[in-house]
């Protein structure tokens, strides 16, 4: 791969990690995929085992760039950011949905 | 979340650590609100101080090629800023990535001189400003209060209030994992306060952390200071002559021709094995005893070790070489997790944007405990008013201040006397004016809306005036390959662009409105 597309690779894995763990937790499941049920347990757990997968590709893509000091940090701080762009995406999706329904 | 873990946090261990976290937020918000603030300027330091220092820019000066001869081009640098007076020591700092110069500075017997050269040898006009590296930074660590380190004093005691708060605010948040990723922007303002800082609490928290945590290990020598008064009587330069591998010794007194330093450069290069020559210091110079220090540039490596090689400045010989041990290599390792110092620029954008997060996390916890109050207690009393006056001072009135001084670093001209002071002196009374307007005009509210404007007005002015005095637009810098002055300038753009749009909301409104206030911070 080459190194300018590595960084976006990157935060692009955690960014689809953390949309996976969002779509496990009850209220943003019900908010943006089905309103009348919970997720079902297959699926919370095929999006959890999704979520680990493309976290440690992330953490080896990052080492593999970097080297493990500067990998392990980039992939910490890259968790952070893909964590707060999947929550603007949750508050930007639900946002409409709201103010329908009120 | 499981029974047990329900167990584990009762209600009234949560009661507990919510005063805690409470009182720390309120009284030393403002405080930790300048910490993080200045402590996310200095990642950039360097091209904040080329936007403050125009001679020193890449559009300005050559970028060095080849590697500097320090006996060609150094020394004879030294000796015209002595301008004939007895050398005492020196060290200068080669040019790098981000500083295309050479930074001299040169103690003699009757008082120091410094200057920034190029790398072929001429010596710059004075840059006149102190600049990020100067001020910005030492203001995040120290307060400028040096005298008996009053202020990393108090600066550490506010981060250990923020590691506090932090792990309170873990405890006290009750939903955790069912409110992860949760932030309401529409309806009651005092429940997106709440997500915002939950938010910016929980997802931030490995940073901020470590960054919390990291800035208290650096100091921590100063802030306890037993082991150094028991084993070195209080020095603290000793301890650290010690425990960093340093070399000194008193001048003999007896004149004594230099050694050359290229060959020493080479040698120490020889046993690092790899990187570059960062800083040389030459102490006791032209005596029997002088001593001439290399330290290898970290920019390749977490670690702030900076190996430094000690030589005979006489004879040139090898005078000390010493790998640091495990804890002082610890303790570097951390030192340079906080300083990020190394060349790597997604890292130094996300120190950056997760140090602003810091000011979103602070300043919402300060917000969520007034709008609170005002539901609580109806009219505003003193107590709410002096808080509210503290936040809008430390947010808006920090970022007026911040960019009075870039303004006022273009528009002075170069002959004022004492030009760094008087940029200075621009800061702290327009920030001190800010504060009072704060506390002038909080009646209902801060006044957000003329203070955002006030932010656009200076943040947008700074542009226009970096145009205006260097001819330098972002169209130019760009073409030159100028990224710092690109970037600085792009950075204040968008928080002309953020405060003005949310100043033009808040006037329409004439209610504070969280989630533009937090993108105002995020923006600065």
């Amino acid at each position: 791969m080459p190194d300018v597309l590595s960084f976006p690779a990157i935060f692009g894995l955690c960014y689809i990690a953390f949309a996976a763990l969002a779509l496990t937790v009850e209220r943003h499941w019900r908010d943006l995929v089905d309103s009348r049920r919970p997720p079902p347990r297959r699926t919370v757990l095929r999006l959890r085992c999704a979520a680990a997968l493309s976290l440690t590709a992330a953490l080896s893509a990052a080492v593999h760039r970097d080297g493990a000091g500067f990998g392990i940090l980039l992939w910490v701080l890259a968790l952070t950011a893909g964590a707060l762009a999947v929550s603007a995406t949750v508050t930007w999706r639900c946002r409409p949905a709201r103010g329908r329904t009120r | 979340m499981t029974a047990g873990k329900r167990k584990l946090i009762s209600p009234a261990l949560r009661a507990a650590m919510l005063w805690p976290h409470t009182w720390a937020g309120v009284t030393l918000g403002g405080l930790l609100m300048l910490v993080f603030f200045m402590g996310s300027l200095a990642v950039f330091a360097s091209e904040i101080d080329r936007w403050m220092m125009p001679d020193t820019r890449i559009g300005a000066v050559e970028t060095p090629e080849a590697a500097i001869s320090l006996d060609r081009t150094v020394v004879p640098l030294v000796e015209r800023l002595a301008a004939g007076r007895v050398v005492r020591d020196w060290f200068v700092q080669l040019p790098d990535e981000r500083r295309p110069v050479m930074a001299l500075r040169v103690r003699t017997e009757s008082g120091t001189a410094g200057g920034m050269a190029t790398a072929d040898g001429a010596l710059l006009p004075p840059v006149g400003t102190l600049g990020a590296s100067s001020f910005f930074y030492p203001l995040h660590y120290s307060l400028h209060l040096r005298a008996g380190f009053v202020g990393y004093w108090i600066v550490s005691f506010a981060s250990v209030a923020m590691l506090a708060g932090l792990i309170s605010g873990v405890i006290i948040h009750a939903r955790i994992f069912k409110d992860f990723f949760t932030f309401r922007n529409w309806g009651q303002l005092r429940r997106s306060l709440l997500d915002l800082h939950n938010l910016t609490g929980v997802l931030v928290l490995p940073f901020h952390l470590m960054i919390t945590f990291t800035g208290i290990v650096i100091i921590l020598p100063i802030v306890l200071p037993a082991g150094v008064q028991a084993l070195y009587g209080g020095d603290i330069q000793r301890f650290y002559d010690d425990a960093l591998g340093n070399y000194s010794r008193p001048r003999a007194g007896i004149p004594a021709a230099a050694a050359p330093l290229d060959p020493m450069v080479a040698e120490a290069r020889r046993l690092w094995g790899s990187g570059e020559a960062a800083v040389i210091f030459v102490y006791n110079a032209g005596d029997a005893a002088s001593v001439v220090r290399i330290n290898r540039d970290t920019g390749d490596r977490i670690s702030l070790d900076v190996q430094p090689v000690f030589f005979d400045g006489v004879t040139g010989a090898l005078l000390k070489y010493q790998p640091p041990g495990p804890m002082v290599a610890a303790h570097r390792v951390m030192s340079g997790l906080h300083f990020a110092a190394f060349e790597h620029w997604p890292l130094r954008w996300l120190y950056f944007l997760f140090g602003l997060t810091g000011c979103v996390l602070i300043g919402t916890g300060m917000l969520h405990w007034m709008e609170k109050r005002r539901v609580v207690h109806g009219r505003p009393g003193v107590g709410w008013r002096s808080v509210a006056a503290l936040t809008c001072g430390t947010t808006t009135g920090l970022l007026i201040a911040t960019l009075a001084m870039m303004a006022a670093n273009r528009l002075l001209p170069s002959g004022v006397p004492s030009r760094e002071l008087v940029e200075v002196g621009v800061f702290f009374l327009t920030w001190i004016a800010s504060a009072v307007h704060a506390a002038l005009r909080t009646r209902l509210d801060p006044p957000w809306s003329s203070q955002c404007a006030a932010v656009a007005l200076l943040a947008a002015a700074c542009v226009l005036l970096n145009w205006i005095t260097t001819g330098e637009h972002p169209v130019r810098a760009a073409a030159a390959g100028d990224w710092a002055v690109v970037g600085v300038d792009a950075v204040l753009a968008l928080t002309a662009a953020g405060a003005w749009s949310v100043s033009r909301r808040l006037a329409r409104r004439m209610r504070p409105e969280a989630s533009t206030l937090s993108r105002l911070t995020d923006h600065a």
